[in-house]
């Protein structure tokens, strides 16, 4: 079993995944990421590009990248850029992660988006059970 | 420090100590800095550097010598409830 988490100050699902974007580092960083059962795809968000990720703002501007996806949320239209991603989603018996390979998108830099949490969307999510139990349990089952 | 898939970075005891220290420190972090990012040091568990904007936030820490990546924990800190549609 995956467990998952709620803080107080942040009423949402949460998880922490190691993803690794071989493309921007070769570090395997640890992301909270929010379990998003309203999003398509999997996004990282500015501040974990920034702060997780060690990426500059300059480079989450969609003006210096070679191609652009446009999606829709609640939010409005926002910028992403599609590039390859691993996520590793740790059991809490510490035994070998559970690993998934694929691709995540970077969002562009807004006002917006600056706070916005990173999240774990259905490409990732589709491969799990999602066990949900009000605030007292977060947990993912692989199938 | 590179981190794989068996020991990411940071590791969980270092994840688990930052997030108990937003947990507990959260409200009052809030009063004293509503609406901004709040970068802590990973070190000293002192505050920083404050801004509203991240950019600037991350140019600030790297301007006192900090790496942002790995010397500090930054959040945001809201003001009031924290309501998002994602």
């Amino acid at each position: 079993m995956i467990s998952g988490f709620w803080l107080p100050q942040f009423p949402l699902p949460l998880i922490r995944v190691g993803v690794n974007l071989p493309s921007i580092s070769d570090r395997r960083q640890l992301v909270v990421m929010v379990l998003d059962t309203g999003a398509t795809r999997s996004a990282i968000h500015p501040l974990d590009a920034m702060h997780t990720f060690g990426m500059s703002a300059a480079s989450l501007d969609s003006a210096v990248w070679r191609t652009t996806n446009s999606s829709g949320g609640v939010g409005g239209k926002a910028n992403f850029m599609t590039v390859p991603a691993k996520y590793a989603l740790y059991r809490d018996d510490g035994t070998t992660p559970e690993i998934l390979g694929g691709t995540v998108e970077l969002a562009e830099m807004t006002p917006q988006n600056q706070s916005l949490p990173s999240l774990l969307g259905w490409d990732v999510l589709q491969h799990f059970r999602i066990i949900l139990e009000g605030q007292n349990s977060v947990r993912l089952q692989r199938l | 420090m590179r981190g794989t898939a068996l020991d990411p970075n940071p590791g969980f005891d270092e994840a688990n100590r930052v997030q108990r220290f937003w947990t507990e420190n959260y409200a009052e972090l809030s009063a004293r800095f509503p609406d901004r990012f709040v970068a802590v040091s990973r070190a000293t568990n002192e505050v920083v550097a404050t801004n509203k904007d991240l950019t600037l936030l991350v140019d600030g820490l790297r301007d006192k010598g900090f790496d942002p990546q790995t010397d500090v924990s930054i959040d945001f800190v809201a003001a009031g409830e924290r309501n998002l549609f994602l």
